[in-house]
């Protein structure tokens, strides 16, 4: 194996990782404050996809603008979503099924509204580039830098707020921080915005790359419950960690091992699932 | 009886004569019912595959009305028009069984025209088969039409007939090429065309390095283009629908694959250009089963694909795909010539050997020797070249190029 090769299988692997966990973040932030498995963040990527779509090639409103808008509606649809889920809070399976129905809806709605055929976000810094024998293009990197701006961002909200420091409170107990005199409803409101505002952003940051399709929120949802078992459910940091070892996992299995990479992948979440169940860096 | 009685009784004598006179002079025997004869259409017209079951779907939709513009199909005295029902399959084995279960069950159709691949058309079977309902389809795995699917018959050109004649011009056409990896999906229809490559490729002095397999909805290639790229490839040959088939092209290129890709599965150039870019997809060779325009197009075929066009605005290769605009002018004769809409009496005309008129040419079933069952549709077909964004023909492939490529493959039976 030459030095090359070992390159360009580690910056894949990075790559890769860190676009899978930019979805796992927003997954992992409302579990790990509302404590609720939210099955619809990989619809509310498709959505911010579609969203992505229409401003940019529809609307024609400029990318980075359009970037900003979608956070926008994305946090508000999630302010609104929180006032849905209220009355469910505390009813895990309850929870569960209205987080599938509602990814369900979300998909079918825009099915028949966008259609079944895939659209396209123009490329932004589509440029393909070669240092020393690896291969990498900017929109990949700048992808990966947004993601890595996002963790910090989200961890310096979490640790330097108020609202942070509520949203903290209540993920490790509810009640006290209730009794504490922190506004549970206003933090898990707050708390929805900012996922379904980092999913919507993934969304329209990663479609350029690819391709826009109704049906991309599944293995998105798939990808993000992987990436935050293996790096610890609630754990920003964990997703980032989940993420990376799940792209250099798919990065040097498709390399080296084949086409079985994705069972391994499904392999290791079990093993985690057995012997470390809160992941890398997930707590106790 | 006054004078104004007399008038009044006079006109209402004359108005009545003249009500049943002119009413006997309009009255025609009833029309006669309209008769409708249900085809299944169940297609991908969600997911990934959409850009193949949609304008496969529209060309079906087209081919039935200009059936019944062209007067129906006549059974028994008795004219019959086309109605075709369309069932998502959503690319999947389930969506692909629920399609066939509503269209077998609830519309109880005789005759279905899809799906489209492997996984697709082996659901719609397991309730078509034993319910004896007539098949058209696609398909590449050959599993699709072996004895024990007696109901089923394939239009499309497939890799016995395909791989040879794309090979061997590629042999002639570009003497440097020795050297292909094998790119496919990881699903039955991606494993049956690899094993078919794998044993064609030494037959005709070129080295199958690899076959490498991607899970169905990836879109990410990067890992599986590192590995790729270091066998150092003269050729990638892929496997999989529009979409995909655009961001792997686009990522290959982007890591620095610089040789060619030779590809048979229906390309969608719009869709692809409009994913990739057109300089992504320059010089991808692939096989076309009817030529629409350009010198080696027919009169017919231009004309069906401005028909196309008048209806849909834009044309799009796919439509073309497989032989799904020959399959009702195929039924339809098949109908007319058992003089029955029974399901049996058809099939037994289809295993036949008879040679159907159809609006782009005559066709015929065959390949029994390589399939087991002359259940395989022979039509040619052709070679194109993606150019600026088109596919341009750049060779023919005969129904007897078709008939000697078979000697590359085993007999049915033969291991």
């Amino acid at each position: 194996m030459t030095a090359q090769l070992l390159g360009q299988v580690l910056i894949n692997g990075a790559l890769l990782g860190l676009l899978y966990a930019l979805v796992a973040v927003g997954f992992s932030l409302i579990f790990g404050v509302c404590n609720i498995p939210f099955f619809t963040v990989g619809a509310l990527y498709m959505l911010g996809a579609v969203f992505g779509f229409y401003f940019v090639s529809q609307l024609g409103i400029p990318y980075v603008l359009a970037v900003i808008i979608v956070m926008l509606v994305m946090g508000a649809i999630g302010m609104g979503a929180e006032r849905f889920f209220r009355p469910l809070r505390g009813q895990l399976f309850a929870v569960v099924v209205v987080s599938l129905a509602l990814a369900m809806a979300i998909a079918n709605l825009a099915l028949n509204i966008v259609g079944e055929r895939p659209k396209v976000i123009p490329a932004v810094l589509h440029i393909p580039i070669n240092l020393f024998g690896i291969h990498l293009t900017v929109d990949r990197i700048v992808v990966v830098a947004a993601c890595v701006a996002v963790v910090l961002a989200l961890h310096f909200f979490n640790q330097r707020t108020k609202a942070g420091q509520g949203m903290r409170a209540i993920a490790q107990d509810a009640e006290v921080a209730a009794l504490q005199g922190i506004d549970i409803n206003r933090s898990q409101a707050i708390t929805f915005s900012l996922g379904f505002a980092i999913c919507g952003l993934a969304g329209i940051l990663i479609a350029p790359i690819y391709y826009v399709d109704v049906f991309m929120g599944t293995p998105a949802l798939m990808r993000a419950i992987i990436v935050v078992v293996l790096g610890g459910l609630g754990s920003f940091p964990g997703a980032i960690a989940g993420g990376l070892l799940l792209g250099f996992i798919q990065s040097f299995g498709y390399t080296f091992i084949g086409g079985i990479t994705h069972l391994i992948s499904f392999a290791i979440v079990i093993v985690f699932l057995i012997f470390r169940p809160r992941g890398l860096l997930g707590r106790e | 009886m006054s004078k104004t009685k007399l008038v009044l009784m006079t006109s209402l004598v004359i108005l009545l004569v003249a009500a049943l006179l002119l009413g006997g002079a309009c009255a025609k025997p009833a029309p006669p019912a309209e008769k409708i004869l249900k085809i299944g259409m169940p297609m991908p017209i969600s997911g990934p595959a959409s850009a193949w079951g949609i304008p496969i779907s529209n060309m079906l939709f087209l081919a039935a009305e200009r059936v019944n513009a062209e007067g129906g199909i006549k059974v028994d005295g008795d004219t019959y028009n086309v109605e075709l029902i369309l069932v998502d399959t959503k690319f999947t084995p389930e969506g692909s069984a629920d399609a066939a279960h509503k269209l077998v069950y609830d519309d109880k159709v005789k005759f279905v025209f899809g799906p489209i691949v492997g996984h697709e058309i082996l659901s719609v079977q397991a309730v078509t088969e034993p319910e004896k309902v007539i098949v058209f389809c696609e398909g590449w795995d050959n599993e699709v039409i072996e004895p024990d699917k007696p109901y089923t018959f394939r239009f499309c050109t497939a890799p016995y007939e395909i791989y040879p004649a794309l090979w061997s011009w590629v042999t002639e056409n570009y003497p440097e090429v020795k050297k292909v990896v094998i790119f496919n999906t990881d699903t039955e229809s991606g494993w049956a065309c690899g094993e078919n490559l794998a044993h064609l490729l030494p037959q005709i002095g070129i080295e199958a390095l690899e076959q490498m397999f991607y899970p169905y909805g990836e879109t990410d290639f990067t890992p599986h283009l590192t590995k790729l790229l270091a066998l150092n490839p003269d050729v990638i040959t892929m496997e999989g629908d529009p979409p995909t088939m655009a961001l792997f092209f686009k990522q290959a290129r982007d890591m620095g694959y610089t040789g060619h890709f030779f590809q048979t599965d229906p390309i969608d150039p719009p869709t692809m250009v409009e994913i990739a870019g057109k300089e992504y997809l320059e010089g991808l060779t692939t096989f076309v089963d009817i030529a629409s325009e350009g010198p080696m197009a027919t009169a017919a075929a231009k004309e069906l694909r401005q028909a196309y066009i008048d209806k849909h605005g834009e044309w799009n290769d796919i439509a073309f795909a497989g032989a799904f605009a020959y399959m009702l002018p195929v039924l339809k004769q098949a109908i007319e010539a058992a003089g029955s809409l029974d399901a049996e009496k058809v099939h037994a005309v289809l295993e036949s050997d008879r040679t159907y008129e159809t609006w782009l040419g005559p066709i015929r079933f065959g390949g029994g020797e390589v399939y087991g069952q002359d259940h395989h549709v022979l039509f040619g077909g052709f070679l194109g070249q993606v150019q600026d964004g088109k596919t341009v023909i750049v060779a023919r492939i005969t129904v007897e190029e078709e008939l000697e490529n078979y000697r590359y493959w085993p007999k049915y039976g033969e291991s």
